[in-house]
This record gives C-alpha cells, structure tokens and sequence, in this order.
C-alpha cells in the first residue's frame, strides 16, 4: 500500500515508462507489419465465414447480417486491444533466467510500473485499430454508422477501458502464476487464445453450444469482449446492462484482491539461481 | 525533506552505527528440480517431478562496516550471489536474521530500495531497445534524483568510464565492456549508500578491467559509499577491497581485513612456495644430459617448445640454492619467479575446507 502511495504522489516514473517502452517497441517494425498482415487476413477469414453464413438467412444466433461487419471490425479492435500484451512473455522469461530482479530493486509500485510498461507498446496497436476502424468508416460508412450511433461510443469507450483494465489484471495473476510454473510461452500463448476465443471477438458467444456458453459465464471473458461488443451493435436491455456492468467491476475487484495477495507469495518465490 | 525522513526511518529500524550489513545464522535452502537427462528422463520427469534441496547459506554470521570496500571470493555455487541478493531484498532467506541499515531487506521498503544500488555482471539493468541515456532518465526519475544533480552525475561518470560517445547508442549494439560501464553508471544514478557489485568485470578486457577497479577506490574514497565486491578475479580483489569474505559451502571462511588475511596465512605453503620458471634459448639449449640434471633438481618439468622451459616449485627459502645451482649447469635467457599470490591461497583454503 505504501508503494502505491508513493506511486500516485511520485507518476514521473510511470510515465516515463510508458514512453520508454514506447521507444523500445517502435524498434521492432516488422512486428507492426505483421500485425497489419494478421489483422487483415483475420478480418477477410471472418468475412468470408460470415458471408457464406448470411447467405442462407438473415440471422445467426443473435447476430444478424446487417450487424456482421460491425462486428468483424469491432471484434478485432477489442481483440487486439485485450491480446498482444507483447512484453508478457518477456517478463516471464525473466522471472525464469533471473533478470527480474531488476524491477524488485528499485523502488516501485509494481503494478503499476508493469502497467505502464504495458501500455507503451500498446500505443501503437492501439494506433494501428483506430486506423483500421476509420478505414472502415470511410468505405463502409452507410452500414457502419447505423451500428455505432454516435451517442453510444463514450459508453463503448468507458467498458472498453474497464475490459482493458481486467484483462491486464488477468495478465498479470498469469505474470505471478509464472513465479511458481515458469512456462513463460505456454502461459502468454494459452491466455491469448482464451482471449480470442474465450471473449467471442472472433466468433460470437451465440454461436456456440449452449453448455459451452453456460461455463464461459461463469469466467470474466464474455464481460471483456462480447459484452462491450453487444452493446455497441445492438439493443442491450437496461437490467441486463447494469448487471453485465456490475459484474465487469465486481471482477475487476476480485481479480485486483487475488493479485495482491498472489504478488507477496510470488515474490518470496523468486529465486533464480547463480549470477 | 527527504534526508528528514530518511534519518527519522534510520532511527526507527535501529540501523547500527557501525556497521552496514549484520546478520546472524544466515539460511538459505533453494529447491530444485532433479530429473535424468535423455527423453526418458523428461517424460519421467513430466509425469512425477523430483525435487532436491541444495543449502546455498549455511547459518552465516558475519557484519559489513559501513564505508569499506569488501570482497567476496569464494568457489562457483559457494553462495555469494545468495547473499548479495539477499542483502537487496531479491531473496528472502529460509531462516536467521540479515539486516541492512537496520532494514529487513526482504520488506523491500522503498527508504531501503533507496539505498541500494546493484550490478550484476551477467545480467542487465539498462532496457536494450533504447539509449542508455534514457535509462538514467528514467531511474534518476523513479529515484528522484534532481534534473541537474542528474544531469552532473551523468556527465561526470560517462566522463570518468569514457563513455560519453556512446550514452545515446541503443544499448544492444554496444560491447560488453561499454555496457558494464553504462551498468555501473546506472546503479550510481541515485548514489546508493550500499553498492553491490556481483562480478562486475567478468569478460572485460584489461584496460576496462582497470578503469573500473580505480573508479571503485576512487568512489568509495569520495562519498564514504559501502561496496561489496564479488569477484573471482583476485587481482579486482587486491587492489580494491580493505576487508575480504571468504566463502565456501555457504559459510564464512574467514571475515576481516585483508591485510590480516595474508599475514594469519604467511605460513600457509600458498604464501611460502614460489614458483620459478627457467627459459632456454634454443640454439644455446642445454643438451640432453643438462636436461636430465636440470630434471633431477626439485622435480622441475622440463618442457621443449619454441625454448626450453624448467618450472619449479619450492620453498623462499631454497630459491637462491636452486639459482645458483641452474646456473652451473646451463644459462637461461629469463629467470621469473612469482611471489604469493592471494589467488593460490584462497584455492588451496577452499579445497581443504571441502575435504
């Protein structure tokens, strides 16, 4: 607690974090160009899927054909914006080799500090989703105004942030796991898959068996992806709203409560051997 | 203000006036995994993991005074890096008592965290991808080191290590010895009043090896800052420590001053032999049966190469005899003889301690 005191009074550090690793991370181009590359064949995948659904009916599950584009599009900033926290997997690597001690020595809310270390690289994926979402706002306009009306996208925008933020927290219950497992790439690559699937940005929840929909609502995922995705393309009725929403923030605080309890142990835990 | 508090918090955790580092039947056991090698081995492994405990500290006692330059030597696994890294709150000891400035390293307090700096030779704490000067930035930043406070240690030491011309080159396409320049450099930002230095010249060339033992003197002299040094190269030793720690198996072999070290060992054959080697010019070479004779004097080995070489190891005593009688059979083109070396002593006390 002390820590995080001292971190809301003293952010310069965290800050300046944020702009580090977003120096360190525009190193790495051909990544981004990856991304663009993934992204896009991602989105004609889903297109043609959708595209070979819808011409048979009208509807599929609770998605209609008028709301499929908009869901493709939306479905991908989300996914982006939860998945390819790239530097997971490097700080697990250096819980294995040792190198972590360089973040316990210094003195540092570490939360935090992981945080803004995060959102550095994060900048540029984000950049990278505003592109691809103004692309389809000028080719697309017509069919995609109508499922993002103006009035909903500081609500979007504020469930979208608290997904942001429980998705990091679940990163980071991964990050301390790791002090005990140590298998830094079967962790990153198991949780980016849930992710993708697990939050119905690929393929929606709807589509799915309706056993695998009753235990994926009892896990946080659906409140990160599907549930900002409904209510941006579609009617969510009012008491089901605030209780998604309510359950979005009673995750984000059970989640919060098990890190600080996981981080102690986990730290206690660190113990890489030799020089 | 932040002096205040740090001294109200020195006052509170009964920091020892004398004495930086104190701890008493220090213990700490890391658990392993054990398993055969070969994919049987692994799928064993896989199915039922074993688990081995390896005691890295040995209930150690041992104090650090405040303002001395210390080194730690000891065999590889002896458990050096342990303590070091439970003196900065990396590790958490299994039981005993470890105190530094009167704080519990393990809490990681941040008035703690601001007293310790610390380099590890084989590990980084500069970010790669970017300049080693943003680093500083950002550590001078988490550290809260005044802009031109910063700014002066920066161009002081860069100056000092000569590495002004590489402070905004991304840090991975630097060498190794500008890196553990820049390191060092990195873990005085703040100017710790503990500064732990694990191994910091392992693989650095000579004239860097160097620059960095007369930075240490030279710093420690200047701002009274307590070093731990661990090395294994005893020359970094010798010229840079007052007090030395010898370690094996996780116990203190010895603690004090070096000086006294090498005078309660002067009687140790370590300190009495010396090693005297004879080289031969080969077109004036001692024949056959000068080869022979020169073999049969205190068991020298008699190697052919380029020249011939004679080694031998004897007693202070018997090295003027041996000269003169080298002498009378051939004469040498280079006579050398090496002194006590701390470097032979310590091994043959680390040895003896594992018989």
């Amino acid at each position: 607690m002390a820590n995080l005191i001292h971190a809301i009074q003293n952010p310069s550090p965290y800050f300046k974090a944020i702009r580090n690793s977003f120096i360190a991370d525009i190193e790495y181009r051909s990544s981004y160009y990856l991304l663009i590359f993934a992204s896009f064949v991602t989105v004609f995948m889903e297109l043609a899927v959708f595209d070979h659904i819808f011409s048979k009916q009208e509807s599929a599950g609770d998605l209609h054909h008028s709301q499929a584009l908009s869901f493709i599009v939306l479905g991908l900033l989300l996914r982006n914006g939860v998945t390819l926290w790239s530097n997971i997997s490097d700080w697990i690597e250096q819980i294995r080799d040792g190198s972590f001690r360089k973040f316990l020595l210094q003195p540092l809310h570490m939360p935090s500090y992981f945080f803004a270390n995060a959102i550095g690289p994060k900048i540029t994926t984000w950049t990278l989703s505003l592109v691809t979402f103004a692309i389809c706002k000028i080719f697309f306009s017509s069919q995609f105004s109508m499922m993002l009306p103006l009035h909903k996208i500081p609500m979007f925008l504020m469930l979208v942030t608290f997904a942001y933020f429980l998705t990091w927290q679940l990163y980071l219950t991964v990050i301390y796991v790791a002090f005990w497992v140590e298998e830094a790439s079967a962790l990153s690559t198991a949780f980016n898959l849930g992710m993708g699937i697990f939050t119905g940005t690929l393929i929606p929840l709807s589509w799915f068996p309706p056993w695998f929909r009753e235990i994926i609502s009892y896990t946080p995922f659906p409140l990160i992806g599907s549930f900002p995705l409904q209510f941006a393309i579609s009617e969510i009725p009012t008491q089901l709203f605030y209780t998604q929403f309510l359950s979005l923030l009673s995750w984000i605080l059970l989640v919060l409560f098990i890190n600080a309890f996981l981080k102690q142990s986990a730290f206690k835990r660190f113990e890489a051997f030799g020089g | 203000m932040l002096q205040m508090e740090t001294s109200k918090t020195a006052k509170k955790t009964g920091e020892n006036l004398e004495f930086a580092i104190i701890c008493q039947n220090l213990t700490r056991i890391y658990t392993r995994r054990i398993r055969e090698s070969g994919l049987k081995g692994a799928l064993k492994s896989f199915l039922h993991a074993k688990f081995t405990s390896k005691t890295a500290i040995q209930n150690l006692n041992l104090s650090i005074k405040k303002g001395s330059v210390t080194g730690l030597v000891g065999s590889n696994g002896a458990g050096k890096t342990t303590f070091l890294k439970m003196c900065a709150g990396l590790l958490h000891p299994s039981s005993g008592d470890l105190k530094v400035f009167g704080f519990v390293p393990s809490q990681r307090e941040i008035f703690f965290q601001r007293k310790i700096g610390m380099v590890m030779g084989q590990k980084s704490q500069l970010w790669v991808d970017i300049s080693a000067f943003e680093t500083f930035e950002l550590l001078a930043s988490i550290y809260q080191v005044p802009e031109s406070v910063f700014r002066t240690r920066v161009s002081e030491y860069s100056k000092i290590f000569q590495v002004e011309a590489y402070l905004h080159t991304q840090v991975r396409r630097l060498s190794l010895g500008e890196r553990m320049k820049l390191e060092i450099i990195a873990a005085l930002i703040h100017q710790p009043e503990l500064l732990i230095l694990d191994e910091p010249t392992i693989g650095l060339d000579v004239v860097a090896r160097r620059a960095i033992r007369e930075f240490i003197r030279t710093y420690n002299k200047e701002t009274g800052t307590t070093i731990i040094l661990s090395s294994h190269d005893m020359n970094d030793i010798e010229e840079v420590c007052d007090d030395l720690i010898l370690v094996a198996e996780g116990k203190a072999l010895y603690q004090g001053a070096l000086s006294r070290f090498s005078k309660i060992h002067e009687h140790h054959k370590s300190f009495i032999e010396r090693e005297i080697e004879f080289r031969f010019d080969l077109n004036k070479a001692p024949n056959s049966i000068q080869c022979e004779e020169i073999a049969k004097l205190q068991n020298a080995i008699v190697t052919e190469t380029n020249t011939i070489l004679a080694k031998f190891r004897v007693s202070k005593m018997q090295v003027a005899d041996l000269i003169s009688a080298v002498l009378k059979i051939a004469t040498p083109i280079d006579i050398r003889i090496e002194g006590q070396k701390l470097e032979s002593l310590i091994h043959d006390l680390i040895v003896e301690a594992a018989i």
